[in-house]
This record gives structure tokens, sequence and C-alpha cells, in this order.
């Protein structure tokens, strides 16, 4: 009888969240977020190679968040990598490691090559559209940053100029929450009003 | 003395024999059976019409049991109130169910006839009649009427009485209740009609069948002419309010239209709400919401019908063979347009007759999809590992006498463009068994299919529909969602009981559950952007290249023999599949392959949605862009092949710094 509560027990244990979901469902909002907007950059750069990119606003406002949403992706999948353990979790994992990997390397090529010498600030700014859906019972993060004090609301993260991810509607308050939340796309650099 | 007392003492026995057998008759006879309790006719509904109503609101079609729509009391005007208490029941607000002086005057009005020519009953016996008991005219249940009459009236008030007995009652014509008879005929709510068409409204209940004004104008008029003139009798009605309408022509509307103005559309949402709701569509008279959008109907309608006249000037001579002008169609078509978001099928066209309802071929059809079934093909190659770039070897015999250098090898992109039939049988030898079945069952695709080297080339049978199911989640990156026709349910009353993907309460029940539900990923996002952008190669550079866009994926697909021509596609709005064939199977004419007689058709259809303003798909955050030259393509991130970046293997050592690479 005991074994079989014990069991039970380990059961409903296993059926809970692994160790390195958390982990890995961070990697992949970040890893969206970075996709997006490294996507946005080459939709807007298109064939303008040559030209002074440094003083175009929007491309430097993608640069700035590529640099930091890329960042925190690298240092996700390395979090992942050390807690995700379960057979579950490998392919998930490996999918992780080659797209940040080839991003990083998409990125310098790319991004740095083009940017080189310029340091953008991190503003305000909306985030970018997926084409993409939820499939039924899927979670789906979205990464964002907060800049200039306070915090995200809901969920009270500090806004400092960190990507975080969260799962619905944000905003950014100074003091307490008394901000309304509204649906942000991955991506979006958030401030208080 | 004693004699008479004797008799007297009989007379009392046998009276109470009499009276106990009586008694004892009406207990056995008359009440048992009856229900003591008819709460459950507090708040009741007969069976409505059901309407159902195109997405902005216009009404499309009705279906019912009975033609009749509900309508409350206190949204009825006094003078068809008052018309139809006046001709069926003066003292209704007096008695309480059973009215003793309109039985003896009925009585005698019959015995003074010869033949029965009144009824005498109140209007709480004819609802209990046409709810409780039925139409068998014996004194039995002309005494259980009058029982039952009563126990409604402790049931319900007198208004509730009025309110079910007006949208119950037989008017004729097919119409049941006012409002039913009202809008048929005069065109009016019966919230709207005067006095003249309130009476003749109330004067045709004795015999609607008879007296319909479809049938006999001359009879309803006269009828009309009673109830009026009874009316002012009584000083209900000032005469000169009366007199207009006592002799005023008969003008009947004409019967409406029978035909819909989407009838495949119409067949599809009541067999959806037949399989989702059972019979209580009718049972309620629910309003039915729909996605369907009136202006794409229209345009799909006159795509289909232009698209066939085309294909039969181009076979002229088999149309003369057939006996037909040319340019009068002969094959069939079918079309299904989807909204991407959310999976409302917001057009469907199942043939060119629009006229009548029947064999709706965009849901009903099942022919070979051909080339078009590659999509799930190259969608199986690509989650099995493939890339857009890898090579396809082509299959060469070998000659040990000759050597011949083998051609350059195709890349799965341009295999796809360009529909080769080599590349696919390739392809599907080289997939996991099961793998195209798996992705194509996880897109949406339900009909039997043989996993063979056929299925690669489109030789399973499917829908049109299906087809559009399994093309709109590859539109959606890889997860599917179950096409959609209605958008929300509602009672008589306006209160909504339910939408789509949702449950359907009516009252606290649960009366079903519509379609719309989303799918679990069948394809990851990355792949499912590369696939896509695979398709939109087919516009660029592959078989639908005379009508490249912006925006546009697609394939084209042709069985063999020409039987059936096709073009399933997207836009990152709408997906679209058209349907060409003959009914008969027989091939439509050489040359006709789907880009010929398919494609002209879609490009139509997606012509009118897209406005003058085409959409370009939103890159996917999960694709990375590849240039080649001056082309573009997109391929899933960390997918197997990236030339620019080949991955080394990252080992059991740090992941290269995103910023530094080191």
């Amino acid at each position: 009888m005991r074994r079989l509560l014990l069991l039970l027990i380990a059961s409903v244990a296993f059926a809970g969240p692994l160790p390195g979901d958390d982990a890995l469902f961070r990697a992949e909002a970040l890893g969206e977020a970075v996709g997006l907007l490294h996507n946005a950059f080459a939709e807007r750069l298109g064939t303008r190679r040559t030209l002074p990119v440094c003083d175009d606003p929007e491309l430097g406002s993608l640069v700035a968040r590529t640099r930091s949403f890329g960042e925190a992706w690298h240092a996700a999948v390395e979090d992942a990598r050390q807690v995700a353990a379960d057979p579950t979790q490998t392919a998930r994992l490996q999918a992780q490691v080659r797209a940040v990997t080839e991003a990083g390397a998409w990125h310098r090529h790319h991004v740095e090559s083009s940017f080189r010498g310029c340091v953008p600030k991190l503003e305000s700014a909306p985030g970018v559209g997926s084409p993409a859906f939820a499939a039924a019972g899927e979670r789906r993060g979205i990464a964002v940053i907060g800049v200039g004090g306070g915090s995200i609301c809901p969920l009270g993260l500090p806004a400092r100029g960190r990507p975080v991810v969260i799962e619905g509607p944000a905003c950014v308050s100074r003091a307490g929450c008394d901000c309304e939340p509204v649906e942000v796309e991955p991506g979006a650099v958030l401030v208080a009003p | 003395m004693k004699r008479l007392g004797f008799l007297v003492l009989v007379l009392l026995v046998l009276l109470a024999i009499a009276g106990w057998r009586g008694h004892r008759w009406f207990q056995v006879e008359v009440l048992a059976g009856l229900p003591s309790d008819l709460t459950h006719l507090q708040g009741y509904r007969p069976p409505s019409a059901c309407r159902i109503l195109a997405a902005d609101g216009s009404e499309i079609d009705r279906f019912y049991a009975e033609r009749r729509f509900w309508v409350p009391l206190d949204e009825l005007p006094a003078h068809l109130v008052r018309s139809v208490l006046v001709a069926e029941d003066r003292s209704f607000r007096e008695h309480s169910g059973v009215d003793p002086r309109g039985i003896s005057r009925a009585l005698r009005a019959n015995l003074e006839a010869g033949r029965i020519v009144q009824g005498g009953s109140t209007i709480t016996q004819q609802v209990v009649k046409q709810l409780l008991t039925g139409g068998d005219r014996s004194y039995r249940r002309k005494l259980q009427e009058a029982v039952l009459a009563r126990r409604l009236e402790r049931t319900l008030t007198k208004d509730e009485v009025l309110e079910l007995y007006l949208n119950l009652v037989a008017l004729g014509s097919g119409n049941y209740g006012v409002e039913a008879a009202a809008q048929d005929y005069f065109s009016v709510s019966a919230r709207d009609v005067d006095a003249g068409q309130a009476a003749m409204l109330a004067g045709l209940i004795p015999s609607p069948s008879a007296w319909s004004p479809r049938v006999d104008a001359m009879a309803a008029a006269d009828r009309r002419r009673k109830v009026l003139a009874a009316r002012v009798a009584l000083g209900d009605l000032p005469e000169h309010e009366a007199e207009p309408h006592r002799d005023a022509p008969v003008l009947l509307p004409p019967p409406p239209s029978k035909a819909p103005p989407a009838p495949a559309f119409s067949t599809t949402v009541r067999r959806v709400l037949g399989e989702s709701l059972g019979a209580a569509p009718t049972e309620f008279g629910l309003v039915v919401q729909t996605s369907l959008d009136l202006p794409t109907q229209r345009a799909a309608q006159t795509a289909l019908a232009n698209g066939l006249r085309t294909h039969s000037r181009r076979q002229a001579a088999e149309t003369a063979r057939r006996g037909l002008a040319v340019g009068e169609a002969w094959a069939e078509g079918a079309i299904v347009v989807v909204e991407n978001a959310t999976g409302r099928v917001i057009a469907l066209v199942g043939g060119t007759d629009v006229q009548t309802e029947g064999f709706v071929r965009a849901t009903q059809a099942k022919r070979q999809p051909g080339s078009t079934f590659k999509a799930f093909l190259y969608g199986a190659a690509l989650a099995s590992g493939r890339s857009a770039t890898d090579p396809v070897w082509p299959v060469m015999e070998p000659d040990p006498e000759v050597w011949v250098d083998p051609p350059p090898p195709t890349r799965l992109r341009a295999a796809l463009a360009a529909s080769s039939n080599e590349a696919a049988k390739l392809l599907y030898r080289q997939l996991p068994p099961g793998k195209l079945v798996r992705v194509a069952r996880g897109l949406g695709i339900e009909s039997e299919l043989r996993d063979d080297g056929a299925l690669a080339l489109g030789g399973s049978e499917v829908t049109p529909w299906e087809l559009a199911q399994g093309f709109v989640g590859i539109a959606r990156l890889g997860v599917p969602v179950q096409l959609s026709v209605v958008d929300a349910v509602r009672d008589v009353d306006g209160a909504v009981l339910g939408g789509r993907a949702g449950e359907v309460l009516h009252r606290g029940a649960r009366l079903g559950r519509l379609p719309g539900t989303l799918g679990k990923r069948a394809l990851d996002e990355g792949v499912a952007f590369e696939l896509l952008d695979m398709l939109r190669e087919v516009f660029r550079s592959g078989t639908a290249g005379a009508f490249r866009g912006p925006g546009r994926a697609g394939k084209t697909g042709t069985s063999d023999d020409y039987r059936d021509a096709w073009f399933a596609g997207m836009t990152p709005r709408h997906t679209v599949v058209v349907w060409v064939g003959a009914d008969d199977r027989s091939p439509l004419g050489a040359n006709e392959y789907g880009g010929v007689a398919a494609l002209p058709i879609w490009d139509e259809v997606v012509r009118h949605l897209e406005g003058g303003e085409p959409a370009e798909w939103v890159p996917s955050g999960a694709a990375v862009r590849l240039e080649v030259g001056e082309a573009r393509y997109w391929l899933r991130r960390g997918g197997p092949v990236e030339p620019k970046f080949p991955l080394e293997h990252v080992g059991a050592g740090s992941i290269p710094g995103f910023l530094s690479g080191r």
C-alpha cells in the first residue's frame, strides 16, 4: 500500500514541469525576439549596404535590441544546457543551441559588419509582429525589455534594460503597478509614460 | 305511498350507481394519465425557424420544421391582440381556462345549423390542444382539454397563455404564428401590422388552409370584413378606422425566393449545426451568425462561372460534341475561401448551379488532388531534416557501355516550383515510413490515404474543404485550425448561447460544441515558414509564374488525363482552394492543367480579397534570410543547412558568444 502511494506521488511529480522547462521556455522566447528583429533588420536594410546606416534611427533601434536580446538569449541557452537533462527536452535544447550559434554568426556577419562603430541606445520601441500562431496547449513567451526604471507590470519585474519574458499584456510603471497592461509584441522596449 | 317511496329509493340508488360509475369513468378515462404539473410550459418556446445570418448580419437562409418566428407579446400591436381576442375568445380575460357561456353559445349554433359550425374552445384550450392533447375531436378529449386548460391557467398568466397562442397558431400556407404569417402575406413584421392586416390574420384562424390569402384571397378578405365588423360592433374599433380596410384589395407580395445567396454555404451550415447541436436550432428557433462574407461569395461565384466559360471556349470541340454553345460551361467547380487567422470559411462555392442546394462539391466531392499534395510531401521532407537548398539527385538508369555525366542536381525549392514528379517520387522514398501521412493528417487531411509512391503525386482522393484545411495549417505556420462556418449562436431574444470553438448552452443545458478548435502543432514554425517560402517560389519561378504577385504562395495540381485541375494557395490573410472537374470524371481536355483551368479562378478571387492592396508575409522569427544573387530566400533558423554559416559541432564547451563569437 505504501509502495503504491509512493508510486502515485512519484507519477504526480513526474507529470509536473521539468527543471529545464522554464529555462528552455525563456530561451525560445528570446530566440523568437532575436529572429524577428534580425528579419526586420534585413528587410529594412534591403540593398542599402553602402549607405550610412548609423544615421537610420529605426535600424539603430533594431541593432541595439538585437544586441541586448541576443546576449540574453545566449545566456538563457547556456542556463538551459545546465538544467535541461530530461530526454524529452533534448530536441528542444539542441534546436536552441544550433539556432543561437547560427543567429550569432548571422548577427556578426550582417548586423555588426554594417553597423561597425555605431552605438545606438535602447529606447522605447514597439515589438515586431510575429506571423506565428500558438498551437493548442502551447505556451508562448514574449521577450521584452523595460528601460528607465520602475517595474514591468503585472509581474513587477525591474525595468532596468534587461530582457524579460512575459506571457500576456504588460506595461511599465514607475511606482507600484498603476498602469493598464496592453498587448505587446516580441522585441519591444517598454518605458513608463 | 309506499310504492312511491320504493320508486324514489330505487331511483336514488340508480342515480348513485350512475354517479359512482360516472365518477369512475371520469377518473379512469379522462383524468388518468393527464399531467398534473404543467410548470414545464413556463417559458416554453415552440419550434421556430432557425435563421442563418451572413457576417454582416443580413439573413441568408432559414430552415424549420414549422415556419415560425417567436415574437414577445409586449411587442405586438393592440390591433392584432384585440382582433384575435374578438375573433377567437372574447371572454379570455374573464374565464379561467373554460368558458361555459362560449360552450353553450357554440352548442346552440351547432344545433341550429345541424352540424359543427363553432368549436367553443377558449384560447387556453386551443393552446392545450396544440401542446398537450393533439387534434382528436372526441368528447373524452374535449373534457381532458377543459381540465388541462384550468390547470394551465393556474400555471401561466393570461399574457403568457396569449403569447404562446399568438406564436403557436397555424395561419395557412405553412406559416405558424403571427410573425411568420405577417411576413409572408404582408411583407411586414407582426409588430407593424395595421387594423386590416390584423383582422385578416385573426380571421384566418378557424380554417387557415382554406382561407389563406395565397389560396383564396376573396375568402381572406371576407374574414377580414367579419373581424373588423365584430370589433366595430363591440366598440373596440371606431368605424372610421375600420372603413379604409374593409374593402381594401388583397395585394400579396411575391412568394419569397427559395434560393439562398450561397446555397453550398447554407447546406454546410445546416450539416455543421446538425452534427454539433442536433435538432436544437429549429427546436429553439436559434439565430446563427455565420462567417459568410457576401461580397467575397459573389466574387467567388462570378470567378468560377467566368473560369468555366473560358474553359468551355478553350475546349470548343468537346463543348460542341456535348451539344452546348461555345462558352456554355460543362465542367463543374468548387471554391473554398478561408481566413488564415481564424479558420473561418468566408466563402464556399459548391458548383455552378447557385440557385439550388444539393451536392456540395466543396465539401463532398472526393477527387485526386494531383500535385497540390506535394506541399505536404515537401513539408514532411523538411520536417525530416531536409532543407529547401538540398539537392535532389536525378534518378539515372546506369548504362554499362557509355558513361554519361549526371545532370546537375535540382534543389528541393526548384523541384517543388517546377512540380517535378521525378523529384517527388525520389523524395518520398527517402522519407521515414508513414511520415507523409502523419504530416498530412496533422494538418487536417482526414480522408483515407494510401501510403505509397502515388500518394506523393496526389493519388489519394480528398475534398476541396480538406485541402483548404491542410493549406491553412501551412499558412498558419504549422498550427492547424478546424475550419468553421458558424461564428455564434443566439437565442430568439438575442442572447449569445455560444461561439466558434466553444460550448453552446441553452438555459443551463449543453446543446453541443461548435467547430473551430485549435489543433496541435503539425510542423515546427521554422519548417512551416521554409515550406511557405518554397510555395512562394511556385509564383516566382514555377508553374504559377504567370500570376505572380506579392504575398502569393501555393501549388498547382492536375490529376491523370486532366480529370481534375486544382490550385491551392494562400496570401498572408487568406487561403483559397479551387477545383475544376467534371462530375462524371471525364477529362477536362488537353492541357487543362491546374495552372490553366483553376489558377485564373484563384487569381480572380484573390484579387477581390486583396482589394488592390496585397499584403506581404511578415518573416517568422524562426526563419533566417538567405541571399543568392538577386534572390532572397528564407530557411528555418538552426536548420540542417545554412550555406554561409556552417555550424560546427558544439560540444561540452561553451557556445560561441553572440557578439564576440568566442
